[in-house]
């Protein structure tokens, strides 16, 4: 253990592409985290979901026209899917959760129809899919970087407004605030997140980044500040755990981080001290209940 | 100059209709008791009043500004306070500051004054012992209280209440009519409250407006301007 940690720390101060990976995972770990404390609050992991696959056919254009375009076709398919969503229920009596299954899936399936259909160009579906954060170059980590600040910078300065929205949405509406506005932002902002995350964790996988280490740090804290720092916190962990996994046992990177985020959850699901599952069963034993 | 003005409003859900020729205002000072059956759409017109809802056809108007010429702030109650995402991570003193941030503190921090009026909120309503505690530990009854805490917190010019004493014991409902009565007497609140209880607020409301309906018609609008000529009043519309 000590051996491979030391070759990890090793190759970690020799190799760009291995500190381009780590600082990568960390920005994603944060990003992810803040963003997915309101997702899951807001009860929207579904829609993250959705809007997670619906990027594909963006990134995929994007890919067929060039880089430049790479955010703008991303966050362009995203919110076509977040407002054919909202058109789709609001026109018809098809619930919220179907209309975002269609969706969905269809966004999806015209992505994968986009890719296979470009059989000799240099789009590497596994990749968009999956993840490869091995490849994440400066110029990603830039963005990302940017990007992460600018999400944060918003949550500091519309805090208050997005707690009031996502704690009491009719009282929101009632005294004025845009809820609808807000909604549709952070459909952008989830687009944004998961392009960013796309090098690191992949389409398929970005939403187990956005829920998980959230849904970790609502287990363990009833304050939302200590909330979005937990949840920041374990999506780093997990991260920089998951690509020294993948570097020395040579897995897929965004697969391996996934893993570790899912086996922090597990732990808390159990052992956190108020609601632990395993924690209250021992609990109810002790006082003779069980 | 009229905090609310509604103007001969019908509003059809789903191509039903469900109210109709609805006209009545709210004033600055006015306690204004909205009454009516079980189902008779009592909160689809404070939803239009608020926006919440379009009308069919006629108009609402909600003034922009208070009768100082500043900007209206409305303190709204849902019915279902219940509804409110009792599992958000937050205790009962942050849920009831958030009620301050209408009074231009979207942007800023709270002040020893919003922090002074946030203590007499919870104290009017008996919770300022719980203010530590979580949101999602409390009954039904305690989320009621903070809910109109939050309200009286945010020290609007007009009060919009749906059924907000609903679990409240005899007791407690005397001290919100009270509380309500000195906003709108002394303050010059404008407050539109509906509400089943209406023979214990006949003693504090200025006004009472029923809504009222023939079997298989839309709820009409039955205004009233004084409570004690209701009874005399209704029986002649039947």
């Amino acid at each position: 253990m000590i051996e491979q940690m030391t070759t990890f720390v090793d190759a970690l101060s020799r190799y760009p592409f291995l500190q381009n990976a780590v600082l990568a995972g960390v920005l994603v770990g944060v990003l992810c985290g803040v963003v997915g404390t309101f997702i899951i609050l807001r009860g929207m992991a579904l829609m993250g979901e959705a809007i997670s696959h619906a990027v594909l056919p963006g990134v995929v254009l994007s890919y067929i026209l060039g880089a430049t375009g790479f955010f703008a076709g991303a966050v362009l398919t995203g919110t076509i899917a977040a407002l054919g969503i909202g058109y789709i229920t609001e026109n018809s009596k098809i619930k919220d959760d179907s209309a975002i299954g269609i969706l969905l899936t269809g966004m999806f399936a015209i992505g994968i129809v986009m890719v296979t259909s470009l059989g000799g160009t240099n789009v590497d579906v596994w990749h968009i899919l999956f993840g490869n954060v091995l490849a994440v170059s400066r110029t990603d980590l830039w963005i990302t970087f940017v990007i992460t600040i600018v999400v944060i910078l918003s949550v500091l300065v519309f805090y208050k407004q997005l707690i009031l929205s996502t704690f009491d949405p009719t009282m929101a509406k009632a005294i004025g605030l845009p809820t609808k506005w807000i909604h549709y932002i952070l459909m952008i902002v989830l687009s944004l997140v998961t392009v960013v995350s796309l090098n690191t964790v992949g389409v398929i996988l970005v939403v187990a980044m956005l829920i998980t280490p959230a849904s970790t740090a609502y287990l363990l804290t009833d304050r939302l500040p200590i909330m979005l720092v937990l949840s920041s916190t374990f999506g780093v962990i997990s991260a920089v755990v998951g690509v020294y996994l993948s570097y020395i046992y040579d897995v897929a990177t965004g697969a391996s981080i996934v893993v570790v985020a899912m086996a922090i959850f597990t732990f808390v699901f159990f052992f956190s001290p108020k609601q632990g599952v395993a924690i209250q069963w021992f609990r109810r034993l002790s006082t003779g209940k069980v | 100059m009229q905090y609310i003005r509604v103007n001969d409003l019908a509003f059809h859900y789903e191509n039903e209709p469900v109210l109709e020729n609805i006209s009545f205002e709210v004033n600055p000072g006015d306690f204004v008791m909205l009454t009516g059956e079980n189902g008779a759409a009592k909160t689809t017109l404070l939803r239009n009043i608020l926006g919440l809802l379009k009308p069919t056809k006629g108009t609402v108007s909600l003034s922009s500004k208070n009768r100082k010429g500043k900007k209206l702030v409305v303190g709204y109650v849902p019915q279902q306070v219940a509804s409110f995402n009792a599992g958000f991570p937050s205790t009962v003193l942050e849920l009831v500051q958030s009620g301050r941030f209408q009074r231009g503190k979207w942007f800023k921090k709270l002040d020893k004054h919003d922090k002074e009026h946030v203590r007499r909120s919870l104290e009017s309503v008996g919770m300022w012992d719980m203010r530590h505690k979580k949101i999602g530990e409390l009954s039904g009854g305690q989320k009621q209280r903070i809910s109109i805490a939050r309200v009286f917190a945010t020290d609007p010019n007009l009060f919009v209440l749906d059924e907000p004493t609903t679990g409240m014991d005899v007791h407690s409902r005397e001290q919100f009519y009270q509380l309500l009565k000195h906003n709108s007497e002394a303050h010059g609140k404008g407050i539109l409250m509906v509400t089943h209880d209406h023979e214990e607020l006949r003693r504090y409301a200025d006004k009472h407006i029923e809504l009222v309906r023939k079997e298989g018609s839309p709820w009409r609008c039955f205004s009233m301007d004084s409570c004690k000529e209701l009874s005399k009043h209704h029986s002649s519309f039947h």
